[in-house]
C-alpha cells in the first residue's frame, strides 16, 4: 500500500478484448478514482468482468492500454477456498503469499475477520462452514493484503442481509481510508446508498459514466432501462445467480 | 518485498498440515510396501543374494519403490486445488510460483524420506538386517531427496495438464510398474537378461535403489558420480516443466 492516495488508481484507455469473434470489450475509455466505491453495472454479457479481469491483469487486450497505480486485489465470484483448512491458516496463508510481514499478520485476520462477523468460526475447518460464511471468508481473503484498488465480481450474491451489510460498510471504510473499490453488482439500490461513481457498460460499450445522481438523475433503474433496452436484474441475496457471458 | 523463504514455509506448513489430516492415506502408504516385503521376501527368502538374505536385499529396494509411489501421486492435492480455485487463488499473489511449488514439493519430499526410514524399520521388524555405513549415509538420503522430488515435480507437472485425477491414476500406473519391474529394486542386475540389464542401467529408480542400497547394506557402487549427477538433473528437468504448468493454471483464477 503506497502512503499517498493517487488521483487516479486505474486508468484505461481505448481496451478492446475479443473473445473469438465477438467483442467482449470496445473501445472502453474510463478512469476509476484513487478513493472511493466505483460499480459497474450493465446486463449479463456487457463486459463487467472481462473489464475487471483486463484490470486484474488476468486477461491480454487486444487494443488499448491499462494503467494500475499501486497494487490490486480480485476477488472472483466463485468462492476459491481449501474445504480442508480452517479459516484462520487461509487467512495467514493468503497473508504470507501477499508479502503481509509476520508480525502483521494476526492482527490483519483478527481485523478482518470482525469485520466480517466471521471471528468464532476461524479455528474450524472451512468445510463446516455454511455457504454465506464462506462467502464472506472468500471476500475477507481478498482484503488481506489491503490492496489500493480492490476488485469484486458480483460480491453480494450469495451473501444474506447481514453479510452484504459488512461488505458494503467494509467497502465503505477502505473508502473513505483513501482506497479505491471496483464492484460488478446488479443491485442498484445499494449503489445509489454506497457507491461514490458507476459504469455502466452494454455490448462491450461503456455507456455511461458518473456519479449514481448524475448518471441516474435520481432514478438509475429507469436510466438503465433506458440506456441498455433491458430491465435490470433483482439482486439475489442468499442464492447465487448464473455466470455473466465473459469469463 | 517477499521473501522466498516464507513462502517455502508456510506452504510447506500447509501442505504437511493436509497430509495429517489424512491419516488412512499415510497408514495405506505403509500397508502396501509391508505387503510386498510379506510377499517377496518370503517367496524368495531361500535365493541369498552375494552373502544377504533377500528380505536384506529387498529392503531398500521396496523402501526406494514406497518413495516413487508416494511421490507420483504428489500432483493428486493440485488436481484438488484446481477444481477448488485455491491453487490459481494462491498463484495470484506476488509470491513466486516457483517458491509455491518448491514449498509443496520439499514438503512431500520430507514426508517420504520419513515413509522410506518407516519401511526400513518395518523390514528390520520382519527380520532384515541392515549394515549401514555411516560414511555414506548422508548422500544416499540425498540421492533418494532428490529421486523423490523429480517424481512429486513430474506428478505435479502432470496433474496441472491433465486437471483430472483419473488422468493422473492412469499415468501414475503407465510409468511406476514398468519402472519399478525393469529396475534393480526387487532383483539384481547379474540375475537379468542382458536387454533388461541395460535397461536397468538407464532406469533412475535402480540409480537411487543402487544407491540406498550400497549405505544401507554397506556394499560398493559402481558409477556413484554419475548416478548421484543424473539424479540431480531430474528434479531440474521435471521442476521446469511443472512451473509451466503453473502459467496456465493462474489464468483460471
Amino acid at each position: 500500500m503506497s502512503g499517498q492516495t493517487p488521483e487516479i488508481a486505474a486508468s484505461v484507455r481505448g481496451v478492446g478484448v475479443r473473445f473469438g469473434e465477438r467483442a467482449a470489450l470496445d473501445g472502453i475509455d474510463l478512469d476509476l478514482p484513487g478513493a472511493g466505491v466505483t460499480a459497474l453495472i450493465g446486463p449479463n454479457g456487457a463486459g463487467k468482468t472481462t473489464l475487471l479481469r483486463v484490470l486484474a491483469g488476468l486477461l491480454p487486450l487486444d487494443s488499448g492500454k491499462v494503467e494500475i497505480l499501486g497494487a490490486t486485489g480480485y476477488i472472483p465470484q466463485d468462492v476459491a477456498l481449501d474445504p480442508e483448512m480452517t479459516g484462520r491458516e487461509t487467512l495467514v496463508l493468503l497473508a504470507a503469499l501477499h508479502g503481509v510481514p509476520r508480525r502483521e499478520r494476526p492482527g490483519r485476520v483478527a481485523e478482518l475477520a470482525r469485520a466480517f462477523g466471521t471471528e468464532e468460526h476461524l479455528p474450524r475447518l472451512t468445510s463446516t462452514w455454511s455457504g454465506g460464511l464462506k462467502r464472506r471468508l472468500h471476500l475477507a481473503a481478498g482484503m488481506i493484503h489491503d490492496p489500493d484498488l480492490l476488485l469484486l465480481d458480483e460480491p453480494t450474491a450469495g451473501l444474506d442481509l447481514e453479510g452484504a451489510d459488512f461488505l458494503w460498510t467494509e467497502l465503505k471504510r477502505r473508502a473513505s481510508a483513501g482506497r479505491a473499490v471496483a464492484v460488478v453488482t446488479h443491485d442498484l439500490r445499494a449503489i445509489e446508498r454506497h457507491a461514490d461513481r458507476v459504469a455502466l457498460l452494454d455490448r462491450g460499450r461503456l455507456r455511461a459514466s458518473g456519479s449514481p445522481l448524475e448518471v441516474g438523475a435520481g432514478d438509475l433503474a429507469a436510466a438503465y432501462r433506458r440506456l441498455t433496452g433491458t430491465e435490470p436484474e433483482a439482486p439475489v441475496p442468499g442464492g447465487r445467480r448464473g455466470r455473466g457471458g465473459a469469463r | 518485498m517477499i521473501s522466498f523463504l516464507d513462502v517455502l514455509w508456510e506452504v510447506g506448513l500447509r501442505t504437511w498440515r493436509l497430509t495429517w489430516r489424512r491419516p488412512v492415506l499415510l497408514t495405506f502408504s505403509l500397508g502396501q510396501p509391508l505387503i510386498w516385503m510379506l510377499f517377496f521376501g518370503f517367496l524368495f527368502q531361500r535365493f541369498p543374494i552375494a552373502g544377504f538374505s533377500y528380505l536384506d536385499f529387498l529392503a531398500p529396494g521396496v523402501s526406494a519403490m514406497t518413495v516413487l509411489f508416494g511421490a507420483s501421486q504428489s500432483g493428486i492435492g493440485w488436481i484438488r486445488d484446481l477444481n477448488t480455485g485455491f491453487l490459481p487463488r494462491m498463484l495470484n499473489t506476488p509470491a513466486s510460483p516457483a517458491a509455491i511449488l518448491a514449498g509443496k514439493i520439499l514438503a512431500d519430499v520430507a514426508r517420504l524420506l520419513l515413509q522410506a526410514l518407516a519401511v526400513l524399520a518395518l523390514s528390520l521388524a520382519l527380520g532384515a538386517r541392515l549394515r549401514p555405513d555411516p560414511a555414506r549415509l548422508p548422500l544416499a538420503v540425498l540421492g533418494l531427496a532428490l529421486f523423490a522430488a523429480a517424481f512429486c515435480s513430474l506428478s505435479c507437472a502432470i496433474a496441472l495438464h491433465a486437471r483430472a485425477q483419473e488422468t493422473l491414476a492412469t499415468f501414475v500406473h503407465l510409468v511406476n510398474m514398468p519402472l519399478l519391474f525393469t529396475s534393480t529394486a526387487l532383483v539384481p542386475r547379474a540375475h537379468m537378461p542382458g536387454w533388461l540389464a541395460g535397461l536397468a542401467g538407464l532406469n533412475p529408480l535402480s540409480s537411487v535403489v543402487e544407491i540406498w542400497r550400497g549405505a544401507l547394506l554397506s556394499i560398493p557402487v559402481p558409477d556413484l558420480a554419475g548416478r548421484v549427477l543424473y539424479l540431480a538433473v531430474l528434479p531440474v528437468c521435471f521442476f521446469v516443466l511443472a512451473l509451466q504448468g503453473l502459467k496456465p493454471a493462474s489464468r483460471r483464477y
